[in-house]
């Protein structure tokens, strides 16, 4: 899915069961390692359907969960308590919750119910206690001789109900949202054609940064595509936009020069940003900001970059080996990992963009995010 | 609309709503899931007619595209009618002869 200003132009906007637990843990080691305290730590999905922790000090896979749904799309997040991951499988009909450390399934429940189809992206995300679950939904009911969309979705779920829950709330959302992330006081942010602030509890929703149509002067219509889950643990939740700067403010057209801009929420404080940061060099597909330094920006796909926001300075880039969808850096800032794709993610020194290393994955990661955090 | 010319029925369908003043009405999905939701038209070149900007190598994009059916005219609608499609190929660079041909049913 690339090709960016076509994507822009045309389309708009743009993850073995057991049977006591319903999935199973591959024997990595004879002693099933887990995630323990004091060291950085990767969660993310790999083909054909595995819920994967990395150890981040060695490098190595220590955790390989089967999921019971098929791997598709590959969301996954996880909870903030950094117990459980949420996946978003099925052909993005299902939801479920998997423990990383004991592969026991806790939770799940079908986006689709009867004759309506409900089907996701990336539309998820977990409440600050860890005990909600957030999903974005589109909606289809399906009759013997036609489609009929539906309004869009926002549902909660109660951890608790376990594996067949159902929403314990649900409101109807503008279309066009695609993605949801969390911030650290409750607050949910949802992003497609604008940035909204969502109330989980209230249902109230309101337009925080226009995206589409926000009647820029000397600009021209802004696009992106929020699709990867990746931030959470970093405090950031930034979707990449495109806009074309025309050379004649007052006469809109072809001529210009295109730039690459953030919309983008530190989930810390909500502090909103949207800003151009460089000139449009490099397809990327995902940004992300500096754990340490809002300013600085890494964003990747055939390409690694490091950027200067408030300067629009391209600090440093590399070629990278093959494509990489997404990058996150360790949660100290020091690393960056930069994963996605095929079956490897590759690890960078943030100064230096030394390659440190390479994990190796028995699958594809496809369109997976990868979740990195510190326990 | 004048330098397009439309090749589906869909296409005609919306040529006309423009020629009637009832383009408006054609609203486009909620998000990008499924084949019916994007337009991309292919895969061969990227925005600048070039190739730099294409995922590199191929098998790289491939699940990225076929999951929410990006291309496509290039990739079957996995979220729908085939998704068996890459259960034999859980590494792309790996198995990508094991995927399956897709072909239009009769």
């Amino acid at each position: 899915m690339l090709n960016k200003k076509i994507t822009i132009n045309i389309i708009g906007l743009v993850a073995m069961s057991m049977a006591f637990s319903g999935c199973a843990k591959t024997a990595l080691t004879e002693k099933a390692p887990t995630a323990d305290s004091g060291q950085d730590y990767l969660v993310t999905m790999t083909r054909p359907n595995n819920l994967v922790l990395v150890d981040l000090e060695t490098n190595k896979v220590i955790n390989e969960c089967k999921i019971d749904e098929s791997f598709s799309p590959g969301g996954v997040i996880l909870a903030p308590d950094y117990k459980t991951a949420y996946i978003i499988g099925g052909f993005g009909e299902e939801i479920a919750g998997y423990e990383i450390d004991t592969c026991k399934k806790v939770f799940h429940t079908s986006l689709t119910q009867g004759d309506i189809k409900g089907q996701t992206l990336s539309g998820l995300a977990v409440s600050e206690d860890s005990k909600k679950v957030y999903v974005i939904y589109n909606r289809t009911k399906m009759g013997l001789d036609r489609y009929t969309v539906l309004d869009p979705m926002f549902s909660v779920y109660d951890v608790k109900d376990g594996l067949d829950a159902k929403e314990v709330k649900s409101f109807v959302i503008p279309r066009q949202m695609t993605e949801i992330s969390t911030a650290y006081d409750g607050t949910v942010f949802g992003i497609g054609s604008a940035l909204y602030e969502i109330n989980p509890n209230t249902g109230d929703i309101k337009v925080v940064k226009k995206i589409v149509g926000w009647d820029r002067k000397g600009y021209s219509d802004a696009d992106s595509a929020g699709n990867y889950l990746i931030g959470q643990q970093q405090g950031d939740f930034s979707t990449l936009y495109a806009t074309l700067k025309y050379e004649d403010p007052d006469v809109p057209s072809e001529d210009g020069t295109w730039y690459w801009g953030i919309t983008s929420v530190d989930l810390r404080t909500k502090e909103v940003t949207q800003v151009e940061f460089t000139e449009y060099e490099t397809l990327m597909f995902t940004a992300i900001r500096s754990p340490n330094d809002s300013n600085i920006l890494y964003g990747s796909l055939n390409d690694l970059s490091k950027f200067d926001i408030k300067n629009q300075k391209v600090l440093n880039r590399i070629t990278l080996d093959h494509t990489y969808y997404s990058v996150v850096p360790s949660p100290d800032g020091s690393k960056l990992y930069v994963g996605g794709c095929l079956d490897d993610i590759t690890v960078y020194d943030e100064a230096t963009f030394e390659k440190l290393g390479k994990i190796h994955l028995s699958g594809d990661m496809g369109a997976a995010a990868m979740q990195i955090f510190h326990k | 609309m004048k330098h397009l010319k439309p090749i589906t029925p869909k296409a005609e369908l919306l040529e006309e709503a423009v020629e009637s003043g009832t383009a408006k009405e054609v609203v486009a999905m909620s998000s990008i899931v499924g084949c019916v939701t994007t337009f991309d038209p292919g895969w061969e070149v990227d925005e600048d007619g070039g190739l730099a900007s294409l995922c590199q190598p191929l098998q790289a994009d491939l699940y990225g595209c076929s999951d929410p059916c990006w291309w496509p005219t290039q990739v079957p609608d996995t979220s729908s009618s085939y998704k068996k499609w890459a259960d034999k190929s859980p590494s792309t660079k790996d198995d990508w002869r094991e995927l399956d041909n897709v072909y239009p049913k009769k």
